[in-house]
C-alpha cells in the first residue's frame, strides 16, 4: 500500500475510535443537534418578531431567511469546539504518546479528528436545514447554490476545526481549549452579523433599552449600573462604538471584546485579545453582541470596552444575569 | 538489540541524561534502576521515538532511533507508566485499534487480540470499557497492546508502579514469559526487588548516567562483605538501634521502610554478633532476630548513591 492509502487507513482508524466515543457519551452530540435546534427556534421566534429585515431578507424579506445562514455558519464553527478539550485530554493521559510509538502515519491522529468534525458538523446542517424548513425557511439559490454554500459551510467549519487543533496542541490542560473556542467565536459573530440585520436596529435597540434621556447609559462617561438593565447597557454598548456623538464613552471607534469568564478579563487585557482590539471594528454590526452573547453563553458575558492606541483601559463589564 | 552510546539530554537547566551508555543483548532483560528524576523515562521516551536527544545515538533492533523512527516503531512495543489505554473503548477494541495502527492486517489483529485477552486473562473484561478496569487489569491490557505486533524488543516503564502485590506478581510473570520467548525487554523500575528477580542484567542509574552495571550477584559483590542484619521488635527504638548498628560496622546503616529491621555492613565476624547483641541490650532495645547474610540491592543502591532507592514507596491502586 502507498504511504497516502495508509494515511487514509489510519485516519479512518482514528475516526472509527472518534465515533466510539461519540456513541458511549451521546452528550458529546448535543452541541450539534439540540443547540441549533434551539438556536433556529430562539431567533425566529424570541427575536425575529423584533426585527426587520428590511430589502436584505431576500424578496418576501423573511427574516428566517436571513438568520439560518448565520446559524448555520455559526453552528458549524461551534462543530470543532471539543476538539482542543479531546486532544489536549489525549495528550495529558499518553494516548498521544502511544500513538506517537505506533508506525502509523503521524498527522492521522489530526485528521481522524477534524474529520470527525466534519462529520459532526454536516450532521448539524443537516437537523438544522430540516428544522428551517419547518419554521419557514426556504433557500432560494436552488440545488446547485444550496450544496455550494453548504460545501463552503462545511469547509469553513473544517477550516476552524484545526485551529482548534491547534489550541489543543498549545494548551496544558483540557479544560482551556473550550474557553478559547468561545473568545475566539463570539468576536466572530459579532462582526459578521451573523444573526442581526444591517440596518434598522432601532426596533431592538430601542425595545430593549426603552431609552430615555435620563436613562444612566447614556449620560456622557457615566459607568452604568450592571443591575440596571443590563441589556440596556450592552446595547448601549452599540451605540457608543457607532461612535454615537449623543451618548458614547469614546467618538473614535472602539472594538468589543467579550470573555467568556471574569477571570479572562486578566487575558483580555493582554496580549491575547491585541488581535481584536487594534482592529477598529465596522460600527454598525456590533449591536448583534446582545442576542448572540445572550445566546451563546445561558451565564452571560462579560463586555469590555477598549480604546485603541490608548495606554488607558476602560473596562466596563456587564453582565446578563 | 538495544544500544545507546553518549545520550545528553536537558530540560531547561535540568541534565535529565548526562553520558548515558546501555546495551541490551537480544532476548535478555535489562533492569534500569534508579530514583525518582534520574533519567529513566528519559532513557525510555528516546528509544521510543518520542523525545530527541541533544546529543548522542541510539540504536533499536540495529535500526538508528534517529534517523530512522518509524522503521524503529514497527519493531518496538511500548508500554508506560500510565497506561497508554483508551477508556471509553473496550479491552479487545483497544487492542484492535492498536493492532491495525501496527498495520496488522484486521483479521490478524481481531484474532491477536482474542489470544492475548485469554493469555493476560481478560476475557471476562474484553467487552467492558476500559474506564471499569482495576489499575492490574490497564496494565496488562496496556502491555497487551505493546504485544500486539509481536515486535521483538519491548520497553516497560515503571510497569509495576502502583500496583498491589498481587498484580506486580502476574505482571513478573507475563515480562519473565516474554524473555522466554525470546524478546529483548528494556524495562525500568525503581524496585529493587523486581530488579533482582527479574533482569539478567541490571543498570544502575543516577543523575542521567549509570553508575553501576552488572548482573544482581555482581552489583551484590560489588558492595563487598556481608551484612549484619536485626529485627527489633519496637520500631520506636529504631533510632537507637541504628546508632548501635553504624559503631559497629562501616558505612551508613538500612532500615527498611518499616523500619523493623535494619542492617550495616562489617569487616570480619570476629565478635561482632555477642558485641552487637550486648550493645543493643545496653541500648535497651530488644531484639526478634539477628544474623549475618549477602547485602540486598537496597543496600547496594544506597552504598552506590548515598541514599535509598525510594523514600517511600506506597502501594495504591492507580486511578488514572
Amino acid at each position: 500500500m502507498s504511504g497516502f492509502t495508509w494515511w487514509l487507513r489510519d485516519s479512518w482508524e482514528m475516526v472509527k475510535r472518534n465515533l466510539i466515543h461519540i456513541k458511549r457519551t451521546p452528550e458529546l452530540l448535543l452541541d450539534v443537534t439540540i443547540s441549533p435546534i434551539m438556536f433556529v427556534l430562539l431567533f425566529s421566534f424570541v427575536f425575529g418578531g423584533a426585527i426587520n429585515v428590511g430589502s436584505e431578507g431576500g424578496e418576501d424579506a423573511s427574516y428566517i431567511n436571513f438568520l439560518m445562514a448565520g446559524i448555520f455558519v455559526q453552528t458549524v464553527a461551534f462543530a470543532g469546539i471539543y476538539t482542543g478539550v479531546l486532544l489536549a485530554n489525549d495528550l495529558q493521559k499518553g494516548m498521544i504518546d502511544r500513538f506517537r510509538s505506533l508506525p502509523m502515519s503521524q498527522s492521522s491522529v489530526l485528521t481522524g479528528r477534524t474529520l470527525t468534525d466534519l462529520m459532526r458538523a454536516a450532521l448539524a446542517v443537516a437537523i438544522m436545514w430540516i428544522v428551517g424548513m419547518l419554521v419557514g425557511f426556504r433557500p432560494e439559490g436552488g440545488i446547485v447554490g444550496n450544496l455550494a454554500a453548504v460545501g463552503l459551510m462545511l469547509l469553513f467549519g473544517f477550516a476552524l476545526s484545526w485551529v482548534g487543533v491547534a489550541a489543543g496542541a498549545l494548551v496544558r490542560t483540557p479544560e482551556a481549549p473550550a474557553g478559547h473556542h468561545i473568545r475566539r467565536r463570539i468576536p466572530a459573530d459579532v462582526r459578521q452579523q451573523r444573526v442581526r440585520p444591517d440596518g434598522d436596529h432601532a426596533g431592538l435597540d430601542e425595545g430593549l433599552c426603552r431609552t430615555s434621556a435620563d436613562d444612566p447609559c447614556r449620560q456622557r462617561g457615566a459607568r452604568p449600573d450592571p443591575r440596571h438593565r443590563p441589556v440596556c447597557g450592552r446595547a448601549t454598548v452599540g451605540r457608543l462604538v457607532r461612535g454615537n456623538p449623543d451618548g458614547g464613552l469614546s467618538r473614535r471607534p472602539v472594538a468589543l471584546q467579550p470573555t467568556d469568564h471574569p477571570v479572562g478579563q486578566a487575558g483580555v487585557a493582554g496580549s491575547s485579545t491585541s488581535r481584536f482590539s487594534r482592529r477598529p471594528m465596522r460600527s454598525t454590526s456590533i449591536t448583534t453582541v446582545c442576542p448572540t452573547s445572550m445566546a451563546a453563553t445561558p451565564c452571560g458575558v462579560p463586555v469590555m470596552i477598549r480604546s485603541p492606541g490608548s495606554s488607558r483601559v476602560k473596562r466596563l463589564m456587564y453582565s446578563i444575569r | 538489540m538495544i544500544e545507546a552510546v553518549g545520550l545528553h539530554k536537558s530540560f531547561g537547566e535540568t541534565h535529565a541524561l548526562a553520558g548515558l551508555d546501555l546495551d541490551v543483548k537480544e532476548g535478555t532483560i535489562l533492569c534500569v534502576l534508579g530514583p525518582n528524576g534520574a533519567g529513566k523515562t528519559t532513557a525510555v521516551r528516546i528509544f521510543t521515538t518520542l523525545t530527541h536527544p541533544d546529543k548522542g545515538s541510539a540504536t533499536v533492533a540495529g535500526i538508528d532511533v534517529l534517523r530512522h523512527p518509524a522503521e524503529v516503531r514497527a519493531k518496538i512495543g511500548v508500554a508506560g507508566q500510565y497506561a497508554a489505554l483508551d477508556e471509553l473503548l473496550t479491552g479487545r477494541e483497544n487492542l484492535q485499534m492498536v493492532g491495525r495502527l501496527y498495520r496488522v492486517d484486521a483479521r490478524t489483529a481481531k484474532k491477536r487480540a482474542d489470544d492475548l485477552l485469554v493469555h493476560f486473562e481478560l476475557t471476562d473484561a474484553a467487552d467492558r470499557t476500559v474506564k471499569t478496569y482495576s489499575g492490574g487489569m490497564r496494565r496488562r491490557l496496556d502491555l497487551g497492546a505493546a504485544l500486539m505486533a509481536q515486535p521483538p524488543v519491548i520497553f516497560l516503564d515503571e510497569p509495576t508502579t502502583g500496583l498491589d502485590p498481587k498484580g506486580r506478581l502476574s505482571m513478573w510473570d507475563l515480562i519473565a514469559e516474554l524473555a522466554r520467548g525470546g524478546t529483548t525487554v528494556l524495562m525500568t523500575t525503581q524496585y529493587l526487588e523486581e530488579a533482582d528477580r527479574l533482569a539478567d542484567d541490571i543498570a544502575v542509574i543516577d543523575h542521567g548516567r549509570v553508575i553501576a552495571r552488572g548482573t544482581a550477584d555482581e552489583l551484590k559483590r560489588q558492595v563487598g562483605g556481608e551484612r549484619l542484619e536485626i529485627t527489633i521488635s519496637d520500631t520506636l527504638r529504631v533510632a537507637e538501634a541504628r546508632r548501635v548498628l553504624e559503631a559497629l560496622g562501616e558505612g551508613p546503616a538500612f532500615v527498611d521502610a518499616e523500619g523493623r529491621r535494619l542492617s550495616v555492613a562489617v569487616a570480619s565476624h570476629d565478635g561482632v554478633l555477642t558485641r552487637a547483641i550486648r550493645e543493643l541490650d545496653t541500648a535497651d532495645v530488644h531484639v526478634d532476630d539477628i544474623g549475618f547474610r549477602r547485602p540486598t540491592l537496597d543496600e547496594v543502591f544506597l552504598s552506590l548513591t548515598g541514599r535509598p532507592a525510594e523514600e517511600t514507596a506506597p502501594i495504591e491502586e492507580i486511578t488514572a
